[in-house]
């Protein structure tokens, strides 16, 4: 009787919501999260953090964001970076980098994958570019393994073969800094309209400009392409989001069965059906709706997110 | 928006999401050390002036541009008679530094400032 009458009344909440919010029959009301207006704030706020033009001596310190360290306005270093350069050194000196693994353990046993959708500077460049046009191409979930075939194969796997081969990691003519599209925006950007302004001419080579093209328009076209396709350091993030402090929980009972999770996630998760999946981005987003709520696991707090069980 | 369908939801069938505190406090408190180890730690690498460098060192040098190959100057072999000019070649020429174990010596310019190294 109670699942029944449950079941009734998310069926009233959902038609009133649906003829109510503006947006036609197609999609029902938001009715919580409205602290996540703020989100593109804390975004903004964030890049006085990565884009500090005094915090050039914090380069040795890794950050926990895809963020490029040849950035003329960068502090902390890049993460993925540091990583490829660890790995083409492997062969000459045998070095664990303790601090960057540090910083990434703690950040994603702590938050998960949170940064990507909270603070990262490329993810809010893709979000901002994501609003240009407002339908999307919908990619396959089997895609999101492509972050871990970057990572392994990109940031580790092919640096450690060229420094084997004795090449040092900025001599090699193919490595994830010569391809990132981050370090083409980021970087190359900036100093190839400075090689222009000086009369140097455009100094970023043709495949790296072409790449960031590409990067862009897709950027416009899918929503963040990079973090759902290729990102290794949002792949290596998402690792934690099975136990990390962090997380979402799913109350069966508060759902009606709006979908609105799934309309709002921008990277296609299936929320209802997995709350801490790895292709989550952990914008959010998909709170709105109530039945999926952000907790912090406390010592002693229940396991379970479902309160009925 | 556009509504994503959605298939009906069996409660019983779907799985428990168990999120515990202490598998993620256990690793968070593992981040820590490596962080606190890694922030203090003298690496094995050597410096431009032939000191050992920090963690923190080596990442501001891969992010400065501050890898070196040691170089240096080829002498010619004692007793051996060259012609002058091979001699004199020889004096001025540089090659890559090898250790005895054949890897490749690389030292860290803890300097260096280029703002893009690749």
């Amino acid at each position: 009787v109670s699942a029944l009458k449950h079941r009734l009344q998310g069926a009233v909440g959902k038609s009133m919501q649906a003829s109510s919010n503006g947006m036609g029959e197609s999609c029902p009301a938001p009715v919580a999260g409205g602290w996540l207006r703020w989100r593109p704030w804390v975004q903004a706020g964030f890049l006085g953090v990565w884009l500090a033009p005094l915090g050039r001596w914090l380069h040795g310190i890794p950050g926990c964001v895809f963020h490029c360290y040849a950035c003329p306005l960068s502090s902390f270093g890049c993460p993925v970076g540091l990583m490829a350069n660890y790995a083409a050194m492997a062969p000459v000196w045998v070095e664990v980098p303790w601090l960057l693994l540090g910083v990434l353990v703690v950040v994603g046993a702590t938050t998960g994958s949170l940064a990507c959708g909270w603070s990262c500077p490329f993810g809010f460049m893709q979000d901002c570019l994501g609003k240009v046009r407002r339908v999307k191409w919908v990619l396959p979930g089997w895609t999101a393994h492509g972050r871990y075939v970057v990572l392994v194969g990109l940031v580790l796997l092919l640096p450690y073969y060229f420094g084997r081969q004795g090449v040092l990691y900025e001599e090699q003519a193919v490595s994830i800094c010569r391809l990132c599209p981050a370090g083409a925006l980021e970087a190359g950007l900036p100093y190839s309209i400075q090689g222009v302004v000086e009369g140097k001419g455009w100094t970023m080579s043709w495949y790296k400009t072409a790449i960031l093209g590409l990067f862009l328009a897709a950027a416009v076209l899918v929503h963040r392409p990079w973090c759902r396709v290729l990102c290794p350091l949002g792949g290596l993030l998402s690792l934690f989001n099975r136990f990390s402090l962090f997380h979402l929980r799913f109350n069966t009972s508060a759902c009606s069965e709006c979908s609105l999770c799934r309309s709002r996630c921008p990277v296609g998760v299936k929320l209802d059906l997995d709350a801490n999946a790895r292709e989550c981005v952990r914008c959010l987003e998909c709170t709105r709706c109530g039945a999926i709520t952000p907790a912090f696991a406390l010592p002693g707090g229940r396991a379970d997110g479902d309160a009925e069980r | 928006m556009r509504r994503v369908a959605q298939p009906r939801m069996n409660r019983l069938s779907r799985p428990r999401e168990e999120h515990g505190f202490w598998w993620g406090a256990l690793v968070t408190g593992a981040g820590v050390l490596m962080l606190l180890f890694g922030w203090g730690r003298v690496t094995g690498v050597e410096t431009l002036d032939e000191q050992t460098a920090r963690e923190w060192e080596v990442n501001a040098a891969y992010a400065h541009g501050g890898v070196r190959r040691v170089e240096v100057v080829v002498t010619a072999p004692v007793g051996l008679e060259l012609p002058p000019w091979v001699e004199r070649e020889l004096g001025v020429a540089k090659v890559y530094a090898r250790g005895r174990d054949g890897r490749p010596l690389v030292r860290i310019d803890v300097g260096a400032v280029d703002p893009c190294p690749t």
